[in-house]
């Protein structure tokens, strides 16, 4: 598969389980090396210079690991000085981020006592604290509040407009319509889509991601598999 | 590039106090739990030490044994019966923590899944918990042994050597004991390490808590029966058999007389046992520390 994305665009990654989003999440962000073909930054191989490829990339995974034992700042701090941020950035930065996510109350708490939608503001303020310039968002919704959900949705929106190369995976249809410019569709680890959203709808005459993603990939049975769920659980 | 560069310079530092701060905590502590802390951990630790030391004060009082008619006391053979006890102590402390930390003792996922899309090289998160674990076990041994090593050199020589011999029986006793921590630790991490390499992802999670249960049987028992074992120390210098190998507190023991030079025949083959299983363990660690991070951190 191949695909760019300009700066200040937010990209949407979907595709069914197994399709391979979880790979090139981890191909983006150093974790694996791809078996072929290669991801380029501002033209160069990131594996050329992988750290510094790192210092401009900011990522929020999917799963919450975190260090459970420190507190929220504790853990900010740790991921700031291996960033190695002066200790007056970090601080300031630290403090602007738990107000915002209205961490402040509980930074001192033990991680381990966060509820998942805490845990998942503590991962994006950890993506953010250094002003990446590159940010891979994997489910960066997951248990987030309403409010928390509204202000992360303009915040990836402003990041865009600040020039920021956003690449967003997830499942959630909905929200990736409403906030990404364009998306790719993967299906059996191939793309199957790549355009704007907008001209999808176009394309394809239909009213919304969620119709487009169920005709490219397949899943016309939806409403069968459904019906069959029930059946299996009265059996 | 220089050595700083190369091994990571300030991220090392940052790293490995992160790693040996995360030995003394508990990985889900709760919001109002008070932390334990490193100092109440190794008072912990210090405490039968200096509970051992008070009992010997008696012991070996010229004062209290004029009293009871003991006018001459065979400082040499008395004294093996303690430093048997001091170095299974030494032994199965260091041991039983490092079981206690078994999760911890190797890069694990959540290392992974949080480091490494940070811009750190794996060599410098691979030195960082290496060195983490070794200043965690170091510190262990240190608490464990330094009462023992300050005050049982003084009480059981009290009046009756020189103050060169007295330096010599507290580094004797110091290195003695010392490596017997380090044996513990270095036992439980080979054999956490073995079957991490060997063993599934999986498999290993079932065969875990038993290999840790069956390690804490060992280290206790070896505490259980130090004092009889060190009640048959003639028997088992005369014997000499497998029963030895059974018992690594009394290779120890051979290394400590060794050191102070007083090891007979019989103890200096114990002192050799020492040597030997301190090598193996320690190359053993490292190669099993060097596969486990490019299994599970790679």
């Amino acid at each position: 598969m191949s695909f760019e994305i300009p700066r200040g665009q937010i990209l949407g990654y979907l595709g069914p389980n197994g399709s391979g989003k979880s790979t090139t999440v981890k191909i983006l962000t150093g974790l694996i090396e791809p078996t072929h073909g290669r991801v380029l930054f501002d033209g160069n191989d990131i594996r050329d210079d992988i750290n510094g490829y790192k210092r401009r990339l900011g990522y929020v995974p999917e799963e919450p690991h975190l260090y459970t034992h420190l507190s929220g700042r504790e853990y900010l701090q740790l991921i700031g000085r291996l960033r190695q941020l002066p200790a007056a950035t970090l601080d300031r930065r630290i403090e602007g981020l738990l107000d915002v996510f209205d961490l402040t109350s509980s930074r001192h708490m033990a991680l381990a006592s966060y509820s998942k939608g805490m845990r998942q503001k503590i991962l994006l303020s950890a993506a953010l604290l250094h002003d990446p310039e590159i940010l891979v968002l994997d489910e960066p919704f997951s248990g987030l509040d309403v409010t928390s959900a509204q202000v992360l949705k303009k915040l990836l929106k402003v990041l865009a407009n600040a020039g920021k190369i956003l690449f967003y995976s997830s499942h959630v249809l909905e929200v990736v319509e409403r906030v990404c410019d364009h998306v790719v569709i993967l299906d059996k680890s191939r793309v199957v889509a790549h355009d704007s959203v907008a001209r999808l709808r176009e394309l394809m005459t239909l009213p919304d991601l969620e119709q487009i993603f169920a005709q490219l990939v397949g899943q016309e049975d939806i409403d069968e598999r459904a019906t069959s769920v029930l059946e299996v659980i009265r059996s | 590039m220089n050595l700083k560069e190369r091994f990571g310079g300030e991220p090392l530092a940052i790293l490995t106090n992160h790693f040996l701060g995360r030995y003394f905590e508990t990985e889900e502590a709760q919001s109002g739990e008070l932390r334990t802390g490193i100092p109440a951990l190794l008072g912990l630790a210090a405490a039968p030490g200096f509970i051992l030391c008070s009992f010997l004060f008696e012991k070996y009082s010229t004062l209290v044994g004029w009293f009871r008619g003991i006018l001459t006391l065979d400082r040499d053979l008395t004294t093996l019966h303690d430093k048997y006890i001091f170095l299974s102590i030494a032994f199965v402390v260091c041991g039983v923590v490092t079981v206690m930390k078994w999760n911890q003792l190797f890069p694990d996922r959540r290392d992974y899944m949080i480091l490494a899309p940070l811009p750190i090289r794996p060599a410098t998160v691979f030195l960082a918990k290496l060195s983490g674990l070794a200043i965690f076990v170091s510190l262990f041994a240190i608490a464990v042994n330094l009462i023992g090593c300050l005050l049982f050199p003084p009480v059981v020589l009290g009046n009756t050597g020189t103050f060169s011999l007295l330096v010599r029986y507290v580094l004797s006793h110091f290195v003695a004991t010392f490596c017997a921590s380090l044996g513990g630790a270095l036992f439980v991490i080979v054999t956490a390490g073995f079957w991490m390499n060997v063993l599934p992802v999986s498999t290993m999670r079932r065969v875990s808590s038993w290999v840790q249960f069956v390690l804490l049987v060992f280290f206790l028992t070896q505490l259980l029966l130090a004092a009889q074992v060190a009640e048959t120390l003639a028997l088992l210098q005369l014997d000499n058999g497998w029963r030895i190998l059974l018992f690594p507190p009394l290779w120890f023991l051979g290394l400590y007389e060794q050191l102070l030079g007083k090891s007979v025949a019989d103890l200096s083959l114990w002192a050799s046992y020492a040597r030997v299983a301190l090598i193996i363990c320690a190359i053993a660690s490292l190669v099993f520390y060097v596969l486990g991070y490019v299994r599970h951190f790679r």
